[in-house]
């Protein structure tokens, strides 16, 4: 049906096509209201193991089936992902055992591609990026085998993913290009967040490129489209600005946009996040050169993130605070800080590569051989390698 | 149904999501979307009324996540003309 030529539909009546539509427009509308209740029970009724064979059985092969699937790989995404993948892998599964002419031909590629489209948004978090990859493709592959180009927004909605994902594995410029595919559509398509979120990752490519002007310049743009963004979203530009205004070295704006942050995620019960801008406010603090302060204030927000055993947030904001003695010329409480933080982070299984750079760090520390810039790259390094964990370090 | 421009019939375009009547309402989105990809988007007759009719079916799966039918189904369809006349070399 994909392929079906156009020849054979040139000379449809109107009130075919009409009938056509609204028998669908009814089918996917009873679909969705059914779709909770099947996955539902089916999930809770059949072992992991076996949900395989629920894509064998009728009942599942429904777009409201699909919907419902969606909804739980989107829910289940950032609190379980290996959940969130197999039930992905089973909407796959679904979508493809679909028959052809079930429905439309259009409605079966959106259909197929939005399955696989969540399958390869479930690799690309579990940072498996070379699958996602070609998981992105197979689902492009259904919207470009219908006669007609008439699913752009599907389109773009996929090429958003690969760009995401591109970006995680250090292609920016590729993000970049791929962002200024899709944001238009989106714009045009007049769905806002999606809009927005195209700028927002625009930024994230910015900024790991450490073009922080151009960067800042887009999370901007973002904020000045306030009243359509959601504050959780708002509150992470303004902490991405504030960043961003620290390298620029433009402490003033850098401070605003991060008692604006810390005030939003308060604001919204997330300590957590809050923290993170506190953490970035003690940044600020240590690029002013004042030390001393930036070391009072950076304690109890470390001491915030080992409380919740985020070990790795708590090196890097150790860091900061080995920074700051290094300038004042604490090297011994210095060295035996970076070693409580190697220590943390063997105790929490993090990359060996990063306890190596802390070991490396903690020996040119009691040498006398460490500036503080060697700290910088070291912490650098250490957050590098959450987006490529085979990173080798290189000291200066 | 004949309409002058693109823009009178932006303006003629309804939600017709949980509309009872959604065979006439599909009428008047296919007469009117078709009026702008064959006198606008210059698409021959044929190839605009399957477009539209495709792009009408895909906004059913879209449902939830569309705001404004309106601006929705005209992007799809300048996409969709776009897409059409660079495969047909125009």
């Amino acid at each position: 049906m994909a392929n079906k030529s156009p020849d054979s539909f040139r000379f449809r009546s109107v009130r075919s096509r009409a009938e056509e539509f609204a028998a669908t427009a009814r089918r996917l509308d009873a679909e969705r209201a059914a779709g909770s209740a099947v996955v539902d029970e089916a999930l809770r009724t059949t072992p992991q193991e076996r949900w395989g064979t629920l894509a064998e059985h009728p009942a599942f092969l429904t777009s409201g089936v699909l919907g419902r699937i969606a909804e739980i790989v989107d829910r289940e995404l950032n609190r379980q992902p290996k959940y969130a993948e197999a039930i992905a892998v089973l909407g796959a599964s679904i979508a493809d055992a679909i028959a052809p002419d079930a429905y439309p031909s259009v409605i079966v590629a959106q259909m197929r591609a939005s399955a696989w489209k969540d399958y390869g948004k479930v690799l690309s978090y579990l940072a498996r990026h070379d699958e996602a990859l070609t998981i992105f493709d197979r689902a492009e592959s259904y919207v470009d085998e219908l006669t007609y180009g008439v699913l752009a927004y599907d389109r773009a909605v996929i090429d958003l993913n690969r760009a995401i994902t591109v970006s995680e594995m250090g292609r920016h410029d590729t993000a970049l290009a791929l962002l200024a595919q899709c944001k238009p559509v989106f714009r045009h398509h007049g769905d806002r967040n999606l809009h927005i979120l195209c700028g927002y990752y625009e930024g994230v490519a910015l900024q790991r490129l450490e073009r922080h002007r151009e960067a800042r310049e887009t999370y901007l743009l973002l904020v000045a489209m306030e009243d359509s963004i959601e504050k959780r979203t708002l509150a992470a530009i303004h902490q991405t600005i504030g960043l961003c205004s620290i390298e620029l070295r433009d402490f003033e704006a850098a401070e605003d946009s991060l008692t604006k942050a810390i005030g939003l995620h308060t604001e919204l019960g997330q300590p957590l996040d809050a923290a993170k801008g506190e953490y970035a406010r003690g940044r600020l603090l240590l690029r002013k050169g004042l030390a001393r302060r930036a070391i009072e204030h950076l304690r109890p927000v470390r001491h915030r993130f080992l409380v919740h055993s985020l070990a790795e947030e708590a090196g890097l904001c150790g860091l900061e605070i080995v920074e700051g003695m290094l300038q004042i010329g604490m090297a011994d409480e210095a060295e035996r800080l970076a070693r409580t933080i190697m220590a943390e982070f063997m105790a929490a299984r993090l990359n060996g590569r990063a306890i190596s750079a802390l070991g490396y760090l903690t020996e040119a520390i009691t040498a006398k051989k460490a500036q503080p810039r060697l700290v910088t790259q070291v912490r650098e390094y250490v957050l590098s390698l959450r987006t490529a964990p085979e990173r080798e370090f290189q000291p200066l | 149904m004949r309409i002058g421009s693109a823009t009178v019939a932006r303006e003629r375009l309804n939600v017709y999501a949980d509309n009872p009547g959604i065979e006439a309402t599909y009428k008047d989105h296919f007469a009117l979307l078709t009026e702008v990809a064959v006198d606008d988007l210059h698409i021959a007759p044929l190839d605009a009324e399957e477009i539209v009719h495709q792009i009408l079916l895909a906004s059913l799966l879209q449902k939830k996540r569309i705001t404004n039918m309106t601006e929705w189904l005209t992007a799809a369809l300048r996409a969709a003309a776009e897409c059409h006349l660079t495969q047909h070399g125009q």
